[in-house]
């Protein structure tokens, strides 16, 4: 022990003099592709004034910002429904509406599939440098995909290596080591780390409630840390909730850890009886399977011929989403799966029940309230009951019950109840000039009986293509009445 | 006191090794915590 001695002495008066001089406070982080010194934005070495994103590493074209010009620069932020966003039309209309003689508006699109607000507000505080007099933030449903994302950098190390990490960590000397060690390269060579399409949701399978609820505050205190730096700047901010389709079921759906062993086989068993008592042409509308959802690639198949099968009919949404098929891509280009869902959504929403299903609905209710007497935050649960509710003519119960599915998601894939209440509790409570656009809001009084279906959304999240130009007509409306022109010529 | 210091004088080597390995361990580590990961971090879809 006393040999030891000296080197914790050394170690103890290392870490006394770091803390006086406010060194390494900062736990080095293992979840890398985080650095905010990585470079999102980078000087056009092309155009003198202009930027260039480097975010995309080839999947996608990388933005390039012009160099400032007399027009209000909007820059919207987000995730891929952002990155989607049909910007150039956004622009065009707001130019359209814009009185004569005004700056007129130049948008900028900086959304990147993937990202949550984690990498948002890192890019966000580097598109400062684009001096824009607008922010849009379009984000909340990919703080669990980042979340994933993050978790699958730390993974890049061997588990004993990174317990040790973690543990030194605790120590200033190693912080400060870390600091010192990481490679610096202006942070212009340093780029974010690329992330790909991540499906992968079964590691927060086991995750409790209260660990998704803390996840949520990082996402506010994201939301609030990018209004602190918008607003000290004098930059008028948008905080949009984000639509999200009722009808994907929630990802994260295991029993929780601290119902006892008996239960929990009941409650699967509940809810094993609740879909086995479901219709079988509704059936793929209450599965959790991943084989049965629907994602983005199912609208965009390789052209084939529809046959002679009957389109399925969806529902009219009023103006000016207007609907039906208006909003989704030709038939053709649907996936069998795409077919199949649309086909049991057409039945659903249209209640039809032929004489040998009637009884069909009761039963799956009485299995789902079992389970939920047993757990009464599953959120596998809740859904099947939502859904059945509406199957009983429940329209207010089916709204109710597939918010909570949505809300108590452990980790939810698209934005909830929660994202979009923090968001609603960020914008008024922020200081500057922060303004709410509650796009949730919006679709769900416009949305047929309050439900938001696959008639709006391709998956959980993702809108249809010619959705989204809609959606950009309302954010002109918004943006043009929100942030009037009588800030022109300042 | 007297016995601290004429351990450190005496015995320099059994005090000095574990001041290098503490250290040398966690500059080790620190390199490896800085070292950007080699693994694509490419799609993986599971449906």
């Amino acid at each position: 022990m006393g040999a030891l001695l000296p080197a914790l002495l050394i170690l103890g008066a290392g870490e006394a003099l770091l803390t006086a001089l406010g060194l390494g406070s900062q736990p080095h982080r293992l979840d890398r592709g985080f650095d905010d010194r990585a470079a999102y934005l980078v000087p056009d070495p092309e155009v003198v004034g202009g930027w260039r994103t480097q975010m995309f590493d080839g999947a996608a074209p990388e933005r390039t910002v012009a160099p400032r010009d007399g027009r209000r620069r909007v820059v919207l932020f987000g995730g891929s429904n952002t990155e989607s966003f049909p910007h150039a039309l956004l622009e065009a209309t707001l130019n359209e509406r814009a009185t004569p003689g005004s700056r007129g508006w130049e948008v900028l699109n900086l959304g990147r599939n993937g990202y949550g607000s984690e990498r948002v507000a890192i890019l966000f505080e580097q598109a400062m440098a684009l001096e824009p007099d607008v922010v849009v933030i379009y984000s909340g449903h990919n703080e669990f995909v980042e979340a994933g994302f993050r978790a699958e950098l730390a993974e890049g190390l061997a588990p004993a290596l990174r317990s040790a990490i973690e543990v030194a960590s605790r120590l200033r000397t190693f912080n400060a080591l870390c600091a010192a060690l990481r490679p610096e390269g202006g942070a212009r060579e340093l780029r974010p780390k690329p992330e790909a399409w991540n499906w992968e949701y079964k590691r927060f399978e086991d995750l409790p409630y209260d660990a998704t609820l803390e996840r949520f505050e990082r996402y506010r205190e994201n939301l609030e840390r990018m209004v602190r730096s918008a607003s000290k700047r004098g930059i008028d901010v948008v905080l949009c909730t984000v639509i999200s389709n009722a009808l994907a079921p929630p990802f994260a759906t295991t029993a929780d850890a601290h119902l006892p062993d008996a239960d929990r086989v009941d409650l699967e068993r509940h809810l094993d009886d609740a879909l086995e008592r479901v219709p079988e042409r509704f059936r793929i509308l209450y599965s959790n399977a991943a084989s049965d959802r629907l994602h983005v690639n199912d609208w965009q198949v390789p052209a084939r011929l529809a046959g002679d099968a009957r389109v399925p009919t969806l529902r009219r949404w009023p103006a000016p989403v207007r609907a039906g098929r208006a909003l989704l891509p030709a038939p053709e280009r649907w996936s069998p799966r795409a077919w199949r869902v649309l086909a049991a959504q057409e039945a659903f929403f249209a209640r039809e029940l032929a004489a040998a299903e009637r009884s069909a609905p009761a039963g799956v209710q009485t299995a789902c309230k079992a389970a939920l007497a047993l757990q009464s935050d599953h959120p596998l649960a809740n859904f099947r009951f939502g859904l059945t509710a509406w199957l009983l003519g429940d329209d207010a119960g089916a709204v109710e019950y597939l918010d909570r599915a949505a809300r108590y998601d452990r980790a939810p894939r698209k934005g909830n109840g929660v994202s979009n209440a923090i968001v609603r509790a960020v914008a008024p409570n922020a200081q500057g000039v922060v303004r709410l656009f509650d796009v949730a809001a919006l679709y769900a009084q416009r949305a047929p009986d309050g439900v938001i279906g696959y008639e709006l959304m391709k998956d959980e999240c993702h809108l249809h293509e010619r959705a989204y130009e809609v959606l950009m007509y309302d954010f002109a409306d918004f943006l043009a009445s929100a942030l009037p022109a009588n800030g022109d010529g300042e | 006191m007297s016995s601290l210091g004429r351990f450190l004088r005496e015995r320099p080597l059994v005090w000095i090794a574990p001041i290098v390995v503490l250290y040398g361990a966690l500059f080790w580590l620190a390199l490896q915590a800085v070292k950007t990961p080699s693994s694509p971090f490419t799609y993986r879809v599971d449906f």
